[in-house]
């Protein structure tokens, strides 16, 4: 697998989990697989191995980026992440695909109108 | 506050498992996936305890090693740099590599290695699948444990040991009662079975199907839910009971899978009966033959009084209610005997006892013994392919002596050596294993199709899950088992370097004591297989009683529904005697009851006038068995006493008036039983209520098998006590086999529409009745040929590799003027001695064997005690024939020592 996703090509669950979780703030590993967990009721199982995986090609995809946030006695070793303005514009387009596919499942009667 | 060690472990878990990563991914990662982990862990721990994090810490390492392939790893740099000398994944890799190279760099090593691993692995690994599916899985039937066999039984003297000798069978009444009263059964049901039961004429060929009479209870003890539809209900066994249940396997042949078939109708016996449902394909209870199952009160009331308490022929399996133990049940059951024994003296005197018996045991009871005789030397046989290779393996330690020393020096840590060395002997132990499952699953190939009518769930046994575990644990124990020696070896070694210099004198006693133990297994396995041979030698001189030589056997059922009453079918059994004995080619025809060696006759109570009344729980009984007039010459049984059957004897047709009086021909067991050494014939017994009188006597023929004596018998005339099951036997002037075809015709000229159960030779029958002995044999001849070759080739090998490092010691003693008689001397002695220990010790393991074992081998042999002096002479000479053979060929490489080349040499 390699990190060349095209704009268009949909995010995997885990990915675009990640990106939510980092669009009202920074957070280091461990505050974003709370929040996925918090957010999908469970439904996006994350564990260390795949976060990391992802962040290291999300990195190198340029949609986040390491940034200042640690506070006094924090874990030295914990970084923080933050989304890029590519980023959130990957976010907002996921969104809307997605939301466009809900208005047609709901349209066939396959989801509950939006 | 101290860590729990839980989680330290754990996290000490996963950061291993993060090395799988790429080093780039680890170093810029590592550091805060720990972090991130161990907050999740301490939260679970907090949560959920030690199971809950034992579970978060499966799933991360398995998403590690998943993730980690798919990470990309940069050419330039080495995914595996290990930096310390910690037992890491990395360093284990590269051990394992570094093993791989070494074993590749000597094929000749390896291949001889492997394939002596893979055979004793794979002839485990086969033999143990077996046992697995046969002996350890659980019965394909819901909470198994619970089911057991009941039987009526006499009272044991020793309250203690319960002989199955005394297990009856059930009347109708009996059981009823039994189930109405027992607290401890949940469910109870009574089953008997027929080969050839009602005719369907739908198929392509008018068919007897094997049926199973059953009662409501049977299916609601089995519990197994029906595959379609559902099983016989309980109101419907007395109301309207025309209903059927279907094996998987009729269903398919017969009415060709069809999945609305439930609820249809087919005829039985020319009579409706409507399909209640299909069992699955894996249950074939009471037999494996069994095609369908009705009610036992289907059979109709002038065939089978099944209202008499007298009447008994029928089985019995039930559920033990969850709580209740096999021995609770025992002692009420047998508390309910004891009550309709007094309740019905008449009926059922002596009957005052139960016997249960797991339902497991009894399905596989027979085969166990072999299975576990045969794991054990399959065993045995591990054990010295184990030994061949530590000796390969101690000899090749000897050559690396060099290189160890070598890598020593350096700087590799003993721990790194030792390791290494673990390494190699794992690595060559799972290259085995995989040959030896490869083997196995060849050698099951070969097995299935002979084992299929000797033994029970035969169709179970596979090469699953569980026998796939059991074959990595036999792989795992091995490797340990024969790389220990030569690795404890390495460690031992003090200074490395100096005593790979030093020329090696000492001799190897470990080595010694290898062949020691080597010798002792193969001439355990060697005894085992000789005395099985034996057993089968004197199994196959056993005389059966009668002579096979071209002798045919038609077996047939006259069917109940197309002549119903007696008259109908005996002018019927008269027309096929006549029909059969008119073939062309046929010296002589007559009928029996039942085959000779397939199963005994009906139980006859019988009394004697002259002698007084025996206790109810002493009366004499044998077996009884219709035969025709003539069936004796024909089967070439010896009359030794008085006259056959003849046509006088018949009742007059009509059945009024004066009949003549039931006449009896006995065999010498009977006699030899309760008048030895007297006349027998125009002597009375009193059977059936009437006096029988005895017209003859004849020599004993084996009913039940060749390995069982022959009851007390009672032949009796067919004319007499007609029965509709018998099976014809023809005499045949040459081959009988080519009788197949005109017999075929002569009974379907007298009834097109006859079924014919079976046409066999009796010669057939004969060699059928050695199958399991044979394969038994066959099998642990095998084992210890393979055995003999091992530890020949282990012994040679150690030898060869003795002469080879002694050569200078030879040299100097040639050159001082030894004899080749003393240098052969010398071998020989260091050979031989460890040998003669080794056979001392085996025959000592033998004797204590046979002796505490008795009883079990007694289940095995047939007419060889299990410690037979002569059989265990045979095989120590063989054995040590074989020994000094494998000694004389290394003895004879000292021979040719030239003394001026050995010294040069030094």
């Amino acid at each position: 697998m390699t990190s060349a996703q095209g704009p268009l090509d949909p995010l995997t669950p885990q990915v675009f989990a990640i990106l939510l979780a980092l669009g009202d703030q920074p957070r280091h590993g461990y505050g974003i697989l709370k929040d996925v967990e918090a957010c999908t009721g469970g439904e996006v199982a994350l564990l260390p191995g795949s976060l990391y995986s992802a962040l290291r090609r999300m990195l190198e995809a340029g949609w986040i980026e390491e940034v200042e946030g640690a506070v006094d006695g924090d874990d030295p070793r914990r970084r923080y992440y933050g989304l890029t303005a590519a980023g959130r514009e990957r976010a907002r387009a996921e969104s809307r695909r997605m939301s466009t596919l809900l208005r047609v499942a709901a349209e066939k009667r396959l989801a509950e109108q939006p | 506050v101290k860590t729990p060690f839980v989680l330290r472990l754990a996290f000490f878990l996963f950061r291993l498992s993060l090395r799988t990563f790429p080093p780039s991914f680890q170093r810029r990662f590592g550091p805060e996936a720990e972090a991130t982990f161990q907050e999740l862990a301490v939260l679970r721990y907090r949560r959920r305890g030690a199971l809950g994090t034992a579970w978060l810490l499966l799933g991360a390492v398995a998403d590690n090693l998943r993730v980690a392939l798919q990470e990309p790893r940069s050419r330039n740099m080495p995914h595996l740099a290990p930096t310390q000398e910690a037992l890491t994944m990395g360093s284990m890799l590269q051990d394992i590599r570094l093993a791989l190279r070494m074993l590749l760099r000597r094929p000749g090593f390896t291949a001889v290695a492997v394939l002596t691993l893979a055979l004793g692995i794979g002839c485990n690994t086969a033999i143990y699948s077996v046992l697995h599916g046969v002996l350890l899985s659980p019965l394909p039937l819901p909470e198994p444990d619970r089911l057991v066999r009941l039987y009526p039984s006499r009272a044991a003297e020793d309250s203690a040991a319960k002989p199955a000798s005394l297990r009856g069978t059930f009347s109708l009444p009996d059981f009823r009662d039994w189930e109405r009263e027992s607290a401890t059964l949940e469910a109870a049901g009574l089953f008997t079975t027929v080969p050839s039961g009602p005719l369907y004429t739908a198929g392509e060929a008018p068919m007897e199907v094997p049926a199973a009479y059953v009662t409501a209870g049977f299916f609601e003890a089995l519990g197994r839910q029906p595959y379609l539809g559902r099983t016989l209900r309980r109101e419907e066994e007395l109301g309207d009971n025309r209903v059927v249940m279907l094996s998987h396997g009729f269903w398919k042949r017969a009415l060709g899978g069809d999945s609305a078939v439930v609820g249809r109708t087919v005829q039985l016996d020319d009579e409706p009966f409507v399909v209640a449902g299909v069992m699955p394909p894996d249950f074939s209870y009471p037999d494996r033959q069994t095609e369908i199952w009705m009610f036992l009160t289907v059979i109709p009331e002038q065939s089978i009084p099944l209202d008499l308490r007298q009447v008994r022929f029928l089985e019995a399996v039930g559920r033990l209610r969850s709580g209740a133990s096999l021995q609770d049940a025992e002692a009420e059951l047998s508390r309910i005997a004891a009550s309709l024994e007094s309740a019905h003296p008449d009926t059922n005197a002596g009957l005052s006892a139960a016997q249960l018996e797991p339902l497991a045991t009894s399905i596989t009871g027979s085969v166990s013994r072999q299975l576990l005789l045969l794991l054990g030397t399959s065993g045995l046989l591990l054990l010295l392919a184990c030994a061949n290779v530590a000796h390969l393996l101690l000899a090749r330690g000897v050559e690396r002596r060099q290189e160890m020393a070598v890598r020593a020096a350096l700087g590799a840590g003993r721990e790194r050596l030792l390791r290494q060395m673990l390494t190699e002997s794992t690595v060559l132990s799972a290259l085995g294993g995989v040959a030896g499952v490869g083997l196995a699953f060849l050698l099951l190939e070969v097995l299935r199709p002979v084992s299929v009518a000797t033994l029970p769930r035969a169709g179970e046994v596979a090469l699953n899950a569980p026998v796939l575990a059991f074959a990595v644990g036999v792989t795992l124990v091995t490797g340990l088992l024969f790389g220990a020696l030569p690795a404890l070896r390495v460690i031992r070694r003090r200074t490395p370097l100096t005593a790979a210099c030093n020329r090696i004198s000492a001799r190897g006693r470990r080595m010694n004591l290898l062949i020691v133990g080597e010798a002792a297994a193969a001439l355990l396995l060697v005894l085992g297989a000789a005395l099985l041979g034996r057993s089968l030698w004197e199994l196959q001189r056993v005389d059966p009683g009668f002579d096979a030589e071209r002798l045919l056997a038609v077996n047939l059922t006259i069917n109940d529904a197309r002549y119903p009453d007696r008259p109908g079918y005996m002018a019927m059994y008269r027309q096929l005697l006549e029909s059969l004995g008119a073939v062309p080619g046929v010296e002589g025809v007559g009928s029996i009851r039942y085959l000779p060696l397939r199963r005994t006759g009906e139980t006859l109570p019988f009394t004697l006038p002259d002698r007084p009344e025996p206790p109810a729980t002493e009366i004499p009984e044998g077996q009884m068995l219709p035969v025709s007039p003539g069936f004796f010459r024909v089967a070439g049984v010896p009359l030794l006493e008085g006259r056959d059957f003849s046509t006088e004897d018949i009742p007059r047709a009509g059945g009024e008036g004066a009949q003549p009086p039931l006449v009896a021909i006995v065999n010498d067991a009977l006699v030899r039983r309760y008048w030895p050494g007297e006349a027998t014939a125009g002597r009375e017994i009193v059977a059936y209520g009437s006096p029988v009188r005895i017209i003859g006597r004849v020599a004993d023929v084996k009913q039940a098998g060749l390995d069982r004596e022959a009851p007390p018998t009672i032949y009796l005339h067919q004319e007499q006590v007609p029965r509709r099951g018998m099976a014809f036997l023809l005499r045949a002037e040459g081959n009988p086999v080519d009788l197949v075809r005109s017999a075929q015709a002569a009974v379907w000229r007298v009834d097109p529409e006859q079924p014919i159960q079976e046409i066999t030779t009796m010669e057939g029958l004969l060699a059928d009745a050695t199958t399991q002995p044979r394969l038994l044999a066959f099998l642990l001849s095998a084992f210890a040929v393979l055995a003999l070759v091992l530890a020949a080739v282990g012994i040679y090998g150690v030898l060869a590799h003795a002469v080879r490092r002694r050569t200078h010691e030879i040299g100097v003693r040639v050159a001082l003027g030894a004899h080749r008689g003393e240098v052969l001397g010398l071998i020989l002695r260091q050979g031989m001695t460890p040998i003669v220990a080794g056979i001392a010790l085996g025959l000592g393991v033998a004797v204590f064997l046979g002796l505490f074992l008795a009883d079990f081998l007694r289940g095995v042999v047939f007419g060889v005690a299990p410690v037979d002096l002569p059989t265990y002479l045979a095989v120590v000479a063989f054995f040590t024939l074989v020994a000094l053979l494998a000694c004389y060929l290394p003895g004879r490489a000292a021979l040719r020592i030239d003394p001026v080349r050995a010294l040069r040499e030094e």
